[in-house]
């Protein structure tokens, strides 16, 4: 009894190499675990210590503790005392015989294994018989969902909680269970998930199976030199379901800047711009946004796969092109000229029209025909005449020299060119183009001497784009 | 050309020209050539007829503005091409304007109709699909708030025209993937249909619950103009957010006959040449009225601390002081987003009908014929807006790169390869060719 007291003092953790904490076992008493006890480091037992050596039998030996009346073995002391007192024993033979209390340390009989060495001995007899089992004994518990092998049943027991519960997976396929191992494999994932999916073409397949095979190995436990490993394993992985990088290359270039929200606006515009994407990408597009969402709300499994489809689709819905119909939409046999360039070209008639020619013979008619409107003309005089130009009596004399008075640019525009002036000044064009014409329909038959003008008049408007491109003052 | 005199005129070498010579309005159907013209010829004249018409309409020359009009609807069509429906939907404007001069008229004939939420609705959600630019807007904006809000356990959101969910439903997808958790999501929606509010509140909460994120919606039902902010209840200190889309141009409109009386006078007194730009004259001291209201919604924005405020307007000068300018450049503009449709939609589309008639119908007829304070449709260029802000003490936040990657990213997976974005003066303009049509702008309050 006391010794198993005094063991417990000393209970230790584990082997190296094993991070799942065994539990100490048979103990009289429970030991809080906020009581700070004096603790030797593990393997590095207290010098006045009594070093104990028992068998391999004796450690893997289930039924260590035996009743004397009736020789029925248990695990534990405490379970052999209970037992014990059923057999109503006199007062004298119910005590144990109290020992002076010594600590023992137990060594591990396996000559090669490190414990092997008193020096080296662990403190409790339950952690010496689990390190036994673990390190130097068969394993026969497995786990169904991983098929992991364990030698100790509570070590199997406690794999079997967490076994499939709670799991970040990463893009790549690899599952944790542990977040911060998760975090940093991410880490690394990406930066060479994008690398990788940069060079290649993005090729559209999925093969879920070469996903869990290759990523599966990394445990949870592994130390974050493994997380470094990991994404080794999940670039071969990547290469295999090439969808990942095709959602990943338009996102990644801006996924690569320190601020969150863009990592946010990824799947932003990818919602937005869903219907561009093709049909595969559509099934393993929101991949990044499940992903996004298991990180956030943990415990969904990958379920949410399905989940966000759905989400997709229906904001697909919202902002997908219109139906076929729509799309589908042949341009007209006849090439018809769009309204834009029609204007423009008017436009610039009208600029190249006011020709001295054309309308020197139109001069008297124009002026007699505007002296009518001229009360109430003043609209029309500002706006019409081009902001500029005059219906009135200077309107001939203005229209002989339209280079200096009509401010078109040339049609051709950059887009940073583009401003009251450009449009102003194809409006110019416009008014001018309607003055031209609107001189000409009132012109009386006196003006069919001028039919024999016709091919003296320069730069023939009707024929395609006049070459002369007045630039002229801005509007008023 | 076509007098009643029965003249007709030659002015130049050229094909449509040549037709006009050789035909006399005399013989039989004065506009049987009119069919015959190819479709070129016949989108040059009928800009040539629109341009006419309104030159007639402005100067109150009623009568040829009437022949005009008989013209261009021997020409015209919503379901030919783009010129054609163009030219449907300038003349239908420009003779709504012609009627009002007969009140009494115009009302009989515009009071018979219906205007119907669902359809409307449904309009709205067509332009949403059938177009960019909304997305795109959504995606900056969006953008932007998460930028602003990152960090912020509480986050409150103003949305100016709560009509379209997808905007939110993707902001609330996007903060509950925040790698600090998402935060508490506020979102407050204007619009004057409770319909839409309640769908839009409906839907949101729908979202936020299947991704368990803490969300409120809070239905404002009020026309922008009338908002009372204490509605809102925004809470001193928390973090506001605040998106405007397409909303701000219509609190131009203001009763500013005080002020064209102000302009006619100075117009003929000085002659036509006027010396200011062609541009709205809201912050120019002849029309105080036009900015005032305009000026008192922004400082009350302002008062709210927002820490981001996204607003998304049209980007062409609709607000010219005289009908011709608005024409010319709304003909500018519209041409660009009917061509959009022409070359991403089929013709005999019905929704692209719907879109065309009820919704650019409507801007258009907005636009050319109503006056003061009717006339919402407001548009203007992003130089003034800018300057608009900056007057009102809010400070540009540059749009991110983040931004306009996923905003490309979105435009190029529109098989239509005619829509562009620019970036001017750190805000964003989203293009069809070369024309500019919107622009998306995010400012924060400068103190």
């Amino acid at each position: 009894m006391t010794e198993i007291v005094n063991s417990s003092a000393m209970t230790v953790a584990s082997a190296t190499g094993e991070a799942s904490v065994s539990s100490p076992g048979s103990q009289i008493q429970v030991i809080p675990p906020t009581q700070k006890k004096k603790r030797n480091l593990p393997g590095m037992p207290d010098p006045d210590s009594e070093v104990i050596a028992l068998s391999p039998k004796t450690l893997l030996a289930t039924n260590r503790f035996v009743c004397e009346i009736c020789n029925k073995g248990f695990q534990r002391d405490q379970n052999l005392q209970l037992h014990r007192r059923g057999h109503n024993l006199p007062w004298k033979l119910k005590q144990r015989n109290s020992k002076e209390v010594r600590k023992k340390v137990y060594v591990c009989p396996e000559s090669t294994c490190v414990h092997h060495n008193p020096a080296r001995a662990l403190g409790d007899l339950t952690g010496i018989k689990k390190h036994f089992s673990r390190k130097h004994g068969e394993k026969k518990y497995k786990c169904e969902r991983c098929s992991k092998k364990y030698a100790v049943q509570s070590d199997w027991k406690a794999h079997m909680k967490t076994c499939g519960t709670r799991e970040y997976k990463c893009d790549c396929g690899t599952i944790f269970s542990r977040r911060d191992s998760f975090i940093t494999h991410r880490a690394f994932c990406d930066a060479l998930a994008e690398e990788s999916a940069r060079t290649r073409t993005p090729a559209i397949e999925g093969n879920p199976n070469a996903k869990t095979v290759v990523s599966s190995p990394p445990p949870p436990p592994l130390t974050p030199s493994t997380g470094v490993v990991s994404p080794g394993l999940s670039i071969q992985s990547s290469e295999v379901p090439a969808d990942n990088p095709l959602i990943h290359s338009p996102p990644r270039p801006v996924a690569t800047t320190p601020s969150a929200s863009t990592c946010t606006s990824t799947v932003f515009a990818s919602v937005f711009s869903s219907s561009a994407i093709s049909q595969p990408t559509q099934a393993t597009g929101p991949s990044s946004f499940s992903n996004q969402i298991s990180v956030s709300s943990t415990g969904i499994e990958p379920t949410s796969l399905s989940l966000s489809p759905s989400l997709y689709l229906s904001s697909n819905n919202l902002f997908s092109k219109p139906e076929p119909s729509h799309i589908h939409y042949a341009p007209s046999p006849q090439p018809a000229m769009s309204a834009t360039a029609l204007l423009q070209k008017a436009a610039q008639i009208g600029a190249s029209s006011s020709s001295p020619s054309l309308l020197r013979g139109l001069g008297l008619t124009m002026s007699s025909s505007s002296a009518d409107n001229q009360q109430e003309n003043t609209n029309s005089a500002s706006a019409a005449a081009g902001l500029g130009l005059g219906l009135n009596s200077g309107f001939t004399d203005a229209m002989m020299d339209p280079s200096s008075l009509f401010g078109s640019k040339p049609t051709t525009l950059d887009l940073l060119g583009l401003g009251i002036g450009a449009d102003g000044a194809s409006t110019t064009g416009l008014s001018a183009f309607l003055t031209s014409f609107s001189g000409s329909f009132n012109v009386r038959p006196s003006a069919a001497s001028y039919g024999g003008r016709r091919g003296s008049s320069p730069g023939d408007p009707w024929e395609g784009a006049p070459e002369r491109k007045p630039n002229g003052s801005s509007l008023p | 050309m076509f007098q009643d005199d029965g003249s007709s005129s030659v002015t130049s070498s050229s094909s449509p020209l040549q037709f006009f010579s050789t035909m006399s309005p005399s013989l039989g159907s004065p506009y049987q050539w009119l069919r015959e013209l190819k479709s070129e010829e016949r989108g040059l004249y009928l800009i040539h007829l629109l341009l006419s018409c309104a030159n007639h309409v402005a100067n109150g020359n009623l009568e040829n503005a009437n022949l005009a009009l008989d013209q261009i609807s021997q020409l015209a069509s919503p379901d030919g091409d783009t010129m054609q429906r163009i030219a449907a939907y300038f003349t239908e404007a420009l003779a709504q304007r012609i009627l009002k001069s007969w009140p009494g008229l115009h009302k009989a004939l515009n009071s018979t109709r219906i205007s119907s939420v669902s359809e409307e609705m449904l309009v709205r959600k067509l332009f949403f699909d059938m177009f960019p630019f909304l997305k795109v807007a959504f995606v900056l904006t969006n953008q932007a708030i998460i930028e602003a809000m990152e960090g912020e356990k509480v986050v409150h959101v103003i949305d100016l025209n709560a009509a379209e969910p997808a905007q939110w439903i993707a902001l609330i997808q996007a903060l509950s993937t925040r790698p600090e958790g998402p935060p508490h999501l506020r979102i407050t929606g204007i619009h004057p249909q409770k319909e839409v509010l309640d769908q839009m509140a409906h839907r949101l909460t729908e979202e936020a619950e299947k991704l368990d994120i803490p969300f409120q919606f809070n239905s404002v039902v009020s026309k922008l103009e009338n908002l009372d902010f204490d509605k809102l209840r925004v809470k001193t200190g928390e973090a506001l957010a605040i998106s405007s889309v397409l909303q701000l141009h219509s609190l131009l409109a203001a009763d500013d006959y005080a002020s064209l009386i102000a302009l006619k006078n100075s117009l003929l007194a000085n002659g036509y040449g006027y010396s200011q730009s062609p541009d709205s004259v809201s912050s120019s001291p002849l029309s105080p009225n036009a900015s005032a209201k305009m000026d008192s919604f922004l400082n009350s924005l302002w008062g709210l601390s927002p820490k981001v405020m996204v607003v998304t307007e049209q980007d062409s000068n609709h607000n010219g002081l005289t009908l011709m300018e608005r024409l010319l450049e709304a003909l500018y503009s519209y041409a660009a987003l009917f061509d959009c449709l022409e070359s991403s939609v089929s013709r005999t589309s019905m929704e692209r009908l719907k879109v065309e008639k009820m919704l650019f119908g409507e801007e258009i007829k907005n636009i050319i014929a109503c006056e003061g304070f009717e006339r919402k449709e407001r548009h203007e260029k992003l130089e003034k807006w800018i300057q608009r802000f900056d007057l009102a003490c809010f400070g540009n936040v540059p749009l991110s790169y983040c931004g306009m990657l996923q905003a490309r990213r979105l435009l190029q997976s529109y098989n239509c390869d005619g829509y562009r974005i620019a970036e001017d003066n750190r805000c964003v303009l989203i293009c069809w060719h070369d024309r500019p049509l919107f622009s998306v702008s995010a400012w924060s309050c400068r103190k």
